[in-house]
């Protein structure tokens, strides 16, 4: 019983804490939040397992850690307010080419970061190119460019 | 779609709620201060493991008892009963049995000359005077399960109780 209470409290702390870092934690893989990643999977892993490494503990907590995945991806379909806050919703950065400077703000986005990824998706030159700008649930910002006629 | 995304994102196809964005934002701001209420609740010693909260001391007329105050949940911890001089060769320590509801002792340091088990707890029995005896008793202990700040006693040759708390985190 301990290995399946101590499995969804695990899962929900890190869900709840990875939730509450914010969304551009997620996306930006710099050398920094990998090695963050790293060591925060290495520490659950140890909190999960505690001394017990057998296969049936290691086994129990695979299917605790899916099975509750599975739970939630339907719960969410009842609750639209578990899935906004659990997944979070798309926010508008760039508007009809009009900057929300509150939303830049509030998401710690900045425009540097909107043209990198411009130029990596559109290879856009400038600011003035990029119609919209969405910061996805994922943490990813897709760039729509204005069209060229 | 939602109504924020048809009033501000005019041409383009999108599900946003900005109501819901900017209250999750506001949580997201009051739960980094948390975070760090958190981590200087830890460097206090609130969570154990170190800190000047971390460890409480009892005084008593037969001994000081320092104990943890905040430890965790299958870590290990040292608890130092420092015994009052008196003369006498050995001494008796009675150590309540709810006790080892929480705590195991995994070692003790110096070994006790005698240890028995009875309805009230471990009655241990420490040779002061002998080679290698000493008035300061270092007990290596291991929590055993997560407790809400339980009270247990350790008297020294039967006198009066010293009494401590400690809370185990899980």
């Amino acid at each position: 019983m301990e290995t399946i209470t101590r499995g969804a409290a695990i899962y929900f702390v890190v869900l709840l804490i990875v939730r509450l870092s914010g969304r551009r934690t997620l996306a930006q893989m710099t050398p920094f939040d990998l090695v963050l990643v790293l060591i925060v999977a290495e520490t659950t892993q140890q909190a999960l397992l505690g001394d017990d490494f057998s296969i049936t503990n290691a086994a129990l907590l695979i299917i605790t850690l899916f099975s509750l995945d599975i739970g939630l991806s339907y719960v969410k379909e009842y609750w639209p307010w578990l899935a906004n806050s659990m997944d979070g919703k798309p926010t508008m950065l760039i508007v009809d080419g009009e900057r929300d400077e509150r939303a830049l703000r509030r998401a710690r986005v900045s425009i540097e970061d909107i043209m990198s990824a411009a130029r990596e998706a559109h290879g856009l030159e400038r600011s003035d190119q990029v119609k919209h700008a969405v910061l996805e649930t994922n943490g990813e910002i897709s760039v729509i460019p204005r069209s060229s006629t | 779609m939602s109504e924020n995304a048809r009033s501000e994102d005019r041409s383009i196809e999108i599900g946003t709620d900005r109501r819901f964005q900017e209250r999750f934002w506001t949580a997201q701001r009051i739960a980094w201060v948390v975070f760090v209420l958190i981590i200087l609740a830890a460097l206090a010693g609130f969570s154990g493991k170190g800190g000047p909260f971390a460890h409480g001391v009892a005084d008593g007329a037969e001994a000081d008892l320092e104990y943890p105050r905040y430890t965790r949940w299958l870590s290990s911890d040292d608890m130092e009963l420092t015994l009052a001089p008196t003369g006498a060769a050995e001494a008796t320590v009675d150590i309540s049995s709810d006790f080892f509801d929480i705590f195991q002792i995994e070692n003790v340091r110096p070994a006790p000359k005698d240890s028995s088990v009875n309805a009230d707890g471990q009655t241990l029995v420490f040779a002061l005077e002998s080679p290698g005896g000493s008035r300061d008793i270092t007990f290596n202990l291991r929590a055993i399960q997560p407790s809400a700040g339980k009270r247990f006693t350790i008297r020294i040759d039967d006198g009066p109780p010293l009494a401590f708390r400690s809370v185990v985190l899980p």
